[in-house]
C-alpha cells in the first residue's frame, strides 16, 4: 500500500510540470519582459556601494580614497572632503523558500502543489531575467536547498528538485528562517510561500529576514474549501502538523464565526506585512497560478 | 389506572432494557467524529468565544434524550394498553374489561362426518356450527379461541386468538378436502384440550362432532369443560366391517373370501357384496367397474346387525380386491355414509417351494408334500445328500446328515450327532402342553397321536416349543440359530412310530411347518386401518421408500426404519411402496376404514353437557378513551417526528 501511494505521488508529482505548464510560463515571461523587467544584465541596483556607474552617496574623504572619486564641485562650494559613492550593480539573489509543512498538503488538491508550481514559475521568471534563483523547502527547520543557479537552463533542475520535495512536519517560520539568514552570505529576494499555519506565529520569521538585509516577499496561499469545510455536528478536530485535539460541536454558527476568525487572521497577517514595508499577496488555491503572476508583476516589487 | 396487556413489573423491566439501550446508544452516539484541519488554533478561538454557550449545548443533549427516553415510556405504557379507571370531570366511566375465556374448538372431521345428509356431509354442519360458535364469542375481545381439527390426530389450525376473520379462516381449512377416513382419536384431542386449557381463565372445550365415537368418560369430559356442539342425526347405514383374502392352504389358484357386512338401519335389509379384482387399482374408481367384477352375493342384513360368511373357492385373476356392499335399489331405505361401503384387500402371492427330503423313504411325509401343488419335492437318500443349497427346506427324517450350513431344515425323528442333542428315549410320550397359537399348531390338535417312543432332547435358550409331555420334555419344537443361519423344525420322534401320519392333522402339520419357514401367514390377513401408524415388514431393499396412493389421496407420511417401514395415511386405498434401489419392484398395501365406531353414523344415546353461547359482553362506546395504547402511540409518534425535525435541523446535534 505505501509503495502504491510514492507510486501515485510520483506519477502526481511527473504531471506537476507538464507541457501546458511550460507554456504558461513561457506566456508570463513574455508578459513579465514587455511590461515589467529590463532586458539588459545586471539592471538591478543592489544595496552594495561600488564600482557602478549610478550616484548613490557622499562620504567623507579617508586617507586611502581614490583621488577621481573626490567631489571637487562640493570641495569649492564647502571646503569639505567628500567621496562620490556608486550603487554596484550586480545579480539579484532570489529565494523561494517553499512551505513544505504537513498542514500546505491537506485534502485532495493541496497547497503544496500550488506552491510548487508558483515557485517554479517564479524560477523560470528569475533565470529568464538573468538572476540567480535558490529554492529552499521549510517547515520546522531549512530543508534541502537548490543551491543558486543561473540561466534559464537551469529551470530543469528547479523542476527536479520542487518534485522530489515531500511535505510533512509542523510549521516553524522563526527557526527556518533563523537558519537561512545565518547560512545564506549573499542577500536578496526571499519569496515566502506559505499558509502561514505555524504554532509559534510568523512574525519573528519575517522579521529575521528583514533584519538580515534580506528584503521578504510573502504569498499567502488559503484553500477555499478550509473555508468552507463540510463539516456538521459533534467531531474531533486533530492538527494534521501537532496532533493536536479539540472536541467540537460543528453548527451553522459556529461556522460563520470560524471564517470570520479566519479573515481576522489572514487581516492580521497583510496588517503586519504593510507596516514592516513587505510586499504581500493572497489567493486562494482555486484561482490559476498564472492569474496570481500577473496579479504579481502588476502590483510590482517583484524583480522590478 | 390499570394494565389489560403487559402487566406492571414486565413494562418496567421493558423500559428498564430499552431505555438502557437508548442510553447505550446515546453514549455511543456521542463518540465524535475525527476530523484532520491543517491549523487547529483558529477553531480554538472561535471555541473559547463560545465556552459561554456550552451549558446551554450539554442541555439540548439531555433534552434529546429526555425525548428519546419519553417515546420509549409511551411505547413501553401502550404496550400495557392501560385502561383508565374514571375520567373524573369528563363525565366518562369506563366499563369494566369483558371477561377473559379461552375456548378450545375442536371440529370432528373424522369419517362419519362425510356421512350425507340433506344433500350435504356433515363436515359442512359442523363447519356452520363452528362459524357460530366464533360469533357468538366474537364481541368480547377478551375471549380466545383455538381452532383444532380432530381425526386420527389432532391438529391446531391456530393459536389462541381473538380474530374472528383468521378464526373463520381456519375453520373453513378444517379437512378441506371433505372429511378424511380415519377414526376420531379422542383420546389424544382431550389431552390436547387438557395442555392447552390448563392454567387459563375461563377454560372449555366445545367439542362440535357426530359423536361417532367410544363414549368419554365423565370425568375425563369434565376434566377440560368438555361442551359439545351435537351435528348429524340418525340415518341407516350399511358397510363392509370386515373384509380379507384367506389362501388354501394346498390350493393356490383359488381363495377364500372372508367378509363381514354390518347394518344400522332399524330394519332388516337386502343387500348385494360385489367383489371387483384390478391389478394396479388404487382407489375405489380404479375397482368399481362392472368390467372388474369377479362375482357378486346376495345379503340379508338384519336390523342393527350384521352378517359374515366366507366364500369358498373364488377364482379370479388380479392382485388387488375390492369389496362394495350396496343397498338393494328396489329398498327405499338410502345409505347415508358410503365410505364404508368399500374395502380393499391384497391377494397374498404364491410361489413354488423347492423342498428336499432326506430319508430313507418315509412315504407318509412323501405322501402328505405331495398333497401339496404348489411344493417341488425332491427325494434323496442320505448318501445322496450335498446340502440344503438350493432348496427352500430340507427335510430329515430318521437321517444323520450334514446340518450345519445354513438352511431352513424339518428335523423328524433326530439321530445323534446332529443338531439336536439326544440324551435319551421317552416311553410313550403323551402331548400334554403345547402352545395352541404357535404358527405351527394352527388348525392342529395333538390327540390321540399314540407316540411309541420319542427322542429325549435338549432344549435351548430360544427354543419354542409347540408340543411337550406333562414334564416339559419337547416333542415339537423350533430352533433359530440366527448366527448360522439355520432355522429348525423339530419333531422328537418317528412317524411310524406313531398314529400321527393317520391324524388329518398330519398334512395340516407339513404345511405349517413349509409356511413357517417362508413367514407365509396361511391366515386372515390383518386389515390396516387409515389414521393408523402402520409398522410393516417391508422386504424391498434401499433407504428410501416413496409411497403412492389413491387419487385423492391426502397425507401420506412414510418412512422406513430398519427393516420395516412406518406409514401413516388419511385416505382409504391401495398404497404402492417402493424405493429406489427396488429396481421398479414395489410393495402394495391395503387401508380400510373398518372402524365400528365410524360406521355408528346415528347419534350415540350418551349426552355431553351442551355448549351455551357466552352472556353478552358491554363494551366502551368510545374506543378512543378506552383504547389509551393509541394514543400513547400516536403521542411517541409525533415525538419522534419532533425529534427527528430537531436532530436533522441541527436544533439538538
Amino acid at each position: 500500500m505505501a509503495g502504491a501511494g510514492a507510486r501515485a505521488a510520483r506519477v502526481k508529482d511527473d504531471a506537476l510540470f507538464d507541457e501546458a505548464f511550460m507554456a504558461k510560463l513561457e506566456y508570463l515571461d513574455i508578459v513579465a519582459k514587455k511590461r515589467f523587467i529590463s532586458q539588459a544584465r545586471g539592471d538591478r541596483r543592489s544595496k552594495r556601494i561600488g564600482a557602478g556607474l549610478e550616484f548613490a552617496d557622499h562620504r567623507r574623504y579617508s586617507p586611502g580614497d581614490d583621488f577621481k572619486n573626490i567631489d571637487w564641485n562640493v570641495y569649492a562650494r564647502m571646503g569639505r572632503l567628500l567621496v562620490r559613492l556608486y550603487e554596484e550593480e550586480e545579480d539579484l539573489y532570489v529565494y523561494l523558500l517553499v512551505d513544505s509543512s504537513a498542514s500546505m498538503a491537506v485534502g485532495d488538491q493541496h497547497k503544496f502543489d500550488y506552491a510548487r508550481k508558483l515557485a517554479a514559475a517564479l524560477a523560470y521568471i528569475t533565470l529568464s531575467s538573468l538572476d540567480r534563483v535558490s529554492v529552499l523547502p521549510f517547515s520546522a527547520e531549512l530543508g534541502q536547498q537548490l543551491v543558486p543557479a543561473r540561466g534559464k537552463a537551469q529551470i530543469f533542475r528547479v523542476f527536479e528538485f520542487l518534485r522530489g520535495v515531500r511535505p510533512g512536519g509542523q510549521t516553524s517560520m522563526a527557526d527556518a528562517f533563523k537558519a537561512f539568514v545565518h547560512q545564506t552570505r549573499r542577500r536578496g529576494l526571499a519569496v515566502v510561500i506559505s499558509d502561514f499555519y505555524a504554532q509559534d506565529g510568523y512574525e519573528d520569521g519575517l522579521n529575521y529576514l528583514r533584519y538580515h538585509k534580506f528584503e521578504p516577499f510573502v504569498i499567502q496561499l488559503t484553500d477555499d474549501r478550509e473555508l468552507e469545510p463540510d463539516l456538521r455536528g459533534d467531531i474531533l478536530l486533530v492538527d494534521c502538523e501537532t496532533g493536536l485535539q479539540k472536541e467540537l460541536t460543528v453548527t451553522s454558527r459556529l461556522l460563520a464565526k470560524y471564517r470570520a476568525a479566519h479573515a481576522a487572521w489572514c487581516d492580521e497577517l497583510e496588517a503586519f506585512c504593510k507596516k514592516s514595508q513587505v510586499s504581500y499577496f493572497r489567493t486562494p488555491i482555486q484561482v490559476p497560478f498564472d492569474d496570481l503572476m500577473l496579479r504579481v508583476f502588476r502590483a510590482g516589487g517583484f524583480l522590478t | 389506572m390499570s394494565f389489560a396487556g403487559l402487566g406492571t413489573s414486565e413494562l418496567w423491566t421493558l423500559f428498564a432494557a430499552f431505555g438502557g439501550a437508548m442510553v447505550l446508544l446515546y453514549v455511543l452516539r456521542l463518540r465524535r467524529r475525527r476530523v484532520e484541519v491543517p491549523f487547529t488554533p483558529l477553531w480554538a478561538r472561535v471555541v473559547e468565544e463560545k465556552q459561554s454557550s456550552s451549558l446551554f449545548r450539554r442541555l439540548k443533549r439531555i433534552l434529546s434524550l429526555l425525548v428519546q427516553l419519553a417515546i420509549i415510556g409511551l411505547i413501553v405504557v401502550a404496550l400495557g394498553d392501560p385502561k383508565l379507571g374514571g375520567l373524573a370531570g369528563c363525565g366518562y366511566q369506563a366499563p369494566a374489561p369483558p371477561p377473559e375465556r379461552h375456548t378450545l374448538l375442536m371440529i370432528d372431521a373424522s369419517a362419519s362426518m362425510a356421512t350425507i345428509e340433506r344433500g350435504e356431509p356433515r363436515l359442512e354442519a359442523a363447519r356452520r356450527a363452528a362459524h357460530e360458535v366464533v360469533d357468538q364469542v366474537a364481541p368480547n375481545p377478551n375471549h380466545r379461541v383455538m381452532v383444532v381439527q380432530v381425526d386420527a390426530t389432532t391438529r391446531p389450525l391456530t393459536l389462541w386468538s381473538s380474530d374472528a376473520k383468521a378464526l373463520h379462516a381456519a375453520i373453513d381449512a378444517v379437512a378441506p378436502q371433505g372429511a378424511l377416513d380415519t377414526p376420531t382419536n379422542v383420546d389424544d384431542a382431550l389431552r390436547l384440550a387438557a395442555s392447552a386449557l390448563r392454567d387459563r381463565e375461563g377454560a372449555e372445550a366445545v367439542f362440535v362432532t357426530d359423536r361417532a365415537f367410544t363414549p368419554i368418560p365423565e370425568a375425563r369430559a369434565a376434566a377440560v369443560h368438555l361442551r359439545v356442539v351435537p351435528v348429524g342425526a340418525a340415518g341407516a347405514n350399511i358397510g363392509v366391517a370386515a373384509f380379507n383374502v384367506r389362501p388354501y392352504l394346498d390350493d393356490s389358484l383359488t381363495y377364500a373370501i372372508f367378509y363381514r357386512v354390518r347394518s344400522d338401519a332399524d330394519h332388516p335389509l337386502k343387500a348385494t357384496l360385489f367383489l371387483y379384482a384390478n391389478d394396479d387399482g388404487r382407489g375405489v374408481d380404479d375397482f368399481v367397474d362392472p368390467a372388474r367384477v369377479v362375482g357378486s352375493y346376495a345379503l340379508e342384513l338384519p336390523a342393527n346387525g350384521s352378517v359374515e360368511a366366507v366364500i369358498d373357492a373364488v377364482k379370479f385373476s388380479g392382485s388387488r380386491l375390492a369389496a362394495r356392499v350396496r343397498i338393494d335399489p328396489a329398498d327405499p331405505t338410502r345409505d347415508v355414509f358410503p365410505r364404508d361401503d368399500v374395502a380393499f384387500a391384497l391377494v397374498p402371492e404364491r410361489k413354488v417351494l423347492k423342498v428336499q427330503l432326506v430319508s430313507a423313504g418315509d412315504l407318509f411325509l412323501n405322501a402328505a408334500l405331495l398333497v401339496r401343488e404348489n411344493v417341488d419335492l425332491v427325494t434323496k437318500t442320505p448318501a445322496e445328500y450335498a446340502g440344503p443349497e438350493g432348496f427352500d427346506v430340507t427335510i430329515v427324517a430318521g437321517a444323520a446328515v450334514d446340518m450345519s450350513r445354513p438352511g431352513n431344515y424339518f428335523i423328524v425323528d433326530p439321530q445323534p450327532g446332529g443338531p439336536v442333542e439326544i440324551t435319551g428315549e421317552l416311553a410313550e410320550p403323551q402331548v400334554a402342553r403345547g402352545d395352541r397359537k404357535h404358527p405351527i399348531a394352527r388348525h392342529l390338535a395333538f390327540v390321540d397321536l399314540n407316540i411309541q417312543k420319542a427322542a429325549k432332547v435338549t432344549r435351548e435358550r430360544g427354543d419354542e416349543v409347540v408340543a411337550a409331555t406333562a414334564a416339559g420334555a419337547p416333542l415339537l419344537f423350533t430352533r433359530t440359530d440366527a448366527a448360522g443361519g439355520r432355522r429348525f423344525v423339530v419333531l422328537a420322534f418317528d412317524l411310524r412310530q406313531s398314529l400321527l401320519p393317520m391324524n388329518y392333522a398330519f398334512p395340516l402339520l407339513v404345511v405349517n411347518v413349509l409356511s413357517w419357514f417362508h413367514q407365509e401367514s396361511a391366515g386372515l390377513l390383518q386389515p390396516n386401518r387409515a389414521g393408523a401408524e402402520l409398522s410393516l415388514a417391508f422386504p424391498l431393499p434401499g433407504r428410501q421408500v416413496t409411497a403412492v396412493g389413491p387419487a385423492d389421496a391426502g397425507r401420506i407420511d412414510v418412512r422406513r426404519v430398519g427393516d420395516r417401514v412406518h406409514l401413516a395415511v388419511d385416505r382409504v386405498g391401495v398404497y404402492t411402496l417402493t424405493t429406489d434401489d427396488a429396481d421398479g419392484a414395489t410393495f402394495p398395501v391395503a387401508i380400510n376404514l373398518t372402524d365400528a365406531a365410524e360406521s355408528r353414523v346415528s347419534p350415540q344415546e350418551v349426552t355431553y353437557p351442551s355448549w351455551e353461547p357466552p352472556a353478552p359482553v358491554v363494551l366502551d362506546d368510545d374506543p378512543w378513551l378506552s383504547s389509551v395504547w393509541r394514543i400513547l402511540l400516536l403521542a411517541a409518534l409525533g415525538l419522534v417526528l419532533v425529534e427527528w425535525l430537531t436532530w436533522n435541523r441541527r436544533v439538538t446535534v
